[in-house]
């Protein structure tokens, strides 16, 4: 080994008042982050639907996609909401998809051990709308899914998320930690125990194509497209959707442009 | 808290204690910043990426699974990849950068700039000698020659195998033992060195 690797250089000298400046702005930014944090999670608590942890997952089969997106006028399904509810839709409720889950399934992907409760004869409908948060003075997009038809409270039951932290998407007067390229919720609706999420769906920034789900451990890739939700919604913006494999986790999600590059690689916090 | 350990911290970090978070900020980040300053030759840009760092492991808290013992190791290896992308880095944490005060003069502040000039000369030139290494040989050599870091740390910290990470720095030492004996040589992309062994 020569000698120059051996000798290690010594940076310049840190001064302790500039240790402690850095240290200090090393903490600022640390509890701004908690706020934003906490901020964000209270937005995002405002789930709609019966049961809080059946969350989730918005959707659009393909084919459902290609057809004219209905206006669901017929689903006056915030109505049932409590009356200190501080969710409604402040824009049309738009229908996105109507689907079942194996038409969500890629066939080239081989066979996939799915939860019994999202296949079988139910359906599922996603609509996406935008509401106002109380305290808030834009309105952020909201996506939920349910059962089609609604099926007891016991049984089915629905859920939604509002406030994503996507490029263009997330309301000015939302601080988040960083922004992202898509956004997700990923939820087990119905009557199941603990396990893995069914569905992870989420809103998208126009230029993403393709979403793809990273398992880091066996390096299994869901990929999805994306596709366009409504212009009666007033965003501009796409979504995606998928079902997901019983033994399947998702630590790192990977938007892709229309050229396959890579947006970013979004670690998740926890494994979905 | 100076008696406790740094995973005891870490798992209190994990839960959103920023006493325990600013304990471990304490005692490595000197270290950081002397790993982030032998990574760019420049003594602004590593301070940045020394905050950068540990505001990336606080973002992370949650996701990092981090052995005992290994919480330093953990933490080299955000450096390294902050490092690494360091353009991104300091894209994605401009505006929080723009709230860290500006250094202010010191009454020797010319002394001063002129002994940070001669460090980061030094340590481009040895950057300079290093650099044909290939990214993580660099890497895995700098933990272990300057960072005082075990083959078994580093494997932590660039998330390898430890079997890979011994495999780099031999690599690496052959590599750089050849360029000295050949200092002369003109110089040639590593793979062709290595692709037809022709030493």
């Amino acid at each position: 080994m020569s000698a120059f690797v051996e000798a290690p250089v010594q940076p310049p000298d840190l001064s302790e008042q500039r240790f402690e400046q850095m240290r200090a702005h090393v903490l600022d930014e640390v509890a701004r982050a908690r706020r934003a944090h906490a901020r964000l999670a209270r937005v995002r608590s405002l789930i709609m639907g019966r049961r809080r942890r059946t969350l989730v997952a918005v959707a659009a089969a393909l084919a459902v996609l290609s057809s004219v997106p209905a206006v669901a006028q017929e689903r006056w399904w915030w109505m049932d909401l409590p009356p200190n509810a501080t969710l409604k839709p402040v824009s049309q409720v738009v229908v996105v998809g109507r689907w079942k889950a194996e038409e969500l399934l890629d066939p080239r992907a081989g066979p996939a051990q799915t939860a019994p409760v999202v296949t079988g004869d139910v359906r599922w409908v996603v609509e996406a709308f935008m509401s106002r948060h109380r305290g808030l003075n834009e309105d952020m997009l909201c996506l939920r899914l349910s059962p089609d038809p609604p099926r007891p409270a016991n049984d089915l039951g629905a859920g939604g998320a509002c406030g994503f932290p996507v490029h263009g998407l997330l309301p000015p007067g939302l601080e988040v930690e960083e922004l992202h390229w898509v956004g997700y919720t990923a939820g087990i609706p119905g009557r199941v125990s603990e396990g893995t999420p069914t569905f992870m769906l989420g809103p998208a920034a126009p230029n993403v194509q393709t979403v793809e789900l990273e398992n880091d451990v066996d390096r299994r890739v869901i990929r999805v497209p994306t596709h366009p939700i409504p212009r009666e919604v007033g965003v501009d913006a796409r979504f995606w959707i998928a079902v997901m494999p019983v033994d399947q986790l998702v630590h790192t999600i990977v938007p892709r442009d229309e050229n396959g590059e890579a947006l970013e690689r979004w670690r998740l916090p926890t494994a979905q | 808290m100076r008696d406790t350990s740094d995973d005891v911290l870490w798992r209190r970090t994990v839960r959103g204690d920023r006493d325990a978070f600013a304990e471990i900020f304490d005692r490595h980040a000197r270290r950081i910043y002397g790993f982030c300053f032998r990574q760019t030759a420049d003594w602004a840009v590593a301070q940045d990426l020394t905050s950068i760092t540990f505001l990336e492991a606080w973002r992370r808290r949650n996701s990092a699974l981090i052995d005992e013992g290994k919480v330093l190791a953990w933490l080299f290896g955000v450096a390294y990849n902050t490092v690494r992308q360091q353009r991104r880095s300091l894209r994605r944490y401009r505006e929080a950068l723009e709230r860290l005060p500006v250094p202010t003069a010191t009454p020797d502040h010319a002394e001063d700039s002129a002994a940070r000039a001669a460090a980061e000369r030094e340590a481009a030139e040895l950057l300079q000698k290093i650099r044909r290494l290939p990214s993580a040989q660099r890497a895995a050599l700098s933990l272990v020659m300057w960072e005082g870091l075990t083959p078994a740390e580093v494997a932590v910290a660039l998330d390898k195998p430890e079997a890979t990470v011994r495999s780099s720095l031999h690599r690496a030492r052959r590599t750089l033992r050849t360029d000295t004996d050949t200092e002369l040589a003109p110089r040639s992309p590593i793979s062709f060195h290595e692709g037809t062994g022709s030493r």
